[in-house]
């Protein structure tokens, strides 16, 4: 699989995984957001909610997009009949690092990268955030910033 | 996908400045493109910038804008934004930034008012 994206999609008893791989930089976020309104609206959100997700995605990957320039977003998607949950971590900058973890685990055993630190407009997203979605916060790994993440739930 | 993201600009009205068209998604990818094009956006008089097309916008579009509305300011201006998406509305309501720009729903209604 090239560097350039990745994408599986698994199904386990009404829950639906895809995961997403891009390269560094946020020139494909889109299909993140494409990614996040498809799931949606499989969730039967209705347009509002998501186009809700749509931007709560971004945001999301936002603080991974600014702390590193060369290293690949993570994302791994997990939808139900209710929900719809993202996570965001920074892969490993090595094209081989572009394998998804069968287990799903966030970074996977090979480790992801860590976000030294925080940049002052990843406050801007997560007050973004914090209006758009009904849960979210940092991912950690070994203690260390890794990612982001959310669930947004259904409204009815 | 959405549109292809595009500046242009449209003769101002009754002598005003060019309007700035923007169309397509306003992201990371595509905010500095239209940070370079509205650094010129500034000094009295009334600027109009046209998001009527705008199918999506993050918070660092929105930073962009508020770059922008902070030089016209500073400079005797006004910034007055014409967006008629209620999608791309709501990143302004969370940020309680429609309390800070001049909102209109149209280019006509921008220039009238």
């Amino acid at each position: 699989m090239p560097a350039e994206e990745s994408r599986t999609v698994s199904q386990i008893a009404g829950t639906e995984v895809v995961e997403l791989e891009i390269p560094p930089g946020g020139d494909l976020l889109s299909l993140a957001r494409l990614t996040a309104a498809t799931l949606a609206a499989r969730s039967d959100f209705s347009v509002e909610e998501g186009d809700d997700l749509r931007l709560a995605v971004d945001e999301l990957c936002l603080p991974c997009v600014r702390a590193s320039s060369d290293s690949r977003l993570r994302l791994r998607f997990t939808r139900d009949d209710e929900s719809v949950a993202i996570t965001c971590t920074l892969a490993e900058d090595d094209a081989s690092a572009s394998d998804t973890d069968p287990t799903g685990k966030v970074g996977g055993e090979r480790g992801g990268v860590t976000m030294e630190s925080a940049h002052p407009d990843d406050a801007l997203s997560t007050y973004i955030l914090h209006a758009l979605v009904d849960e979210h916060g940092p991912v950690d790994e070994n203690r260390r910033l890794a990612g982001h993440w959310l669930r947004k739930r259904r409204a009815s | 996908m959405d549109q292809v993201f595009e500046i242009t600009e449209e003769p101002g009205r009754a002598g005003g400045a060019p309007i700035i068209k923007v169309k397509g998604e306003v992201d990371v990818a595509t905010s500095p493109a239209l940070r370079e094009r509205l650094q010129d956006v500034h000094g009295p008089g009334i600027q109009i910038v046209n998001l009527h097309e705008v199918t999506f916008l993050d918070s660092t579009g929105l930073g962009v804008l508020v770059g922008a509305l902070k030089r016209c300011r500073e400079t005797g201006g006004s910034l007055r934004l014409v967006i008629g998406e209620p999608r791309i509305l709501r990143i302004f309501e969370i940020t309680g930034l429609t309390d800070v720009f001049s909102i209109f729903p149209s280019v006509d209604d921008a220039v009238e008012a």
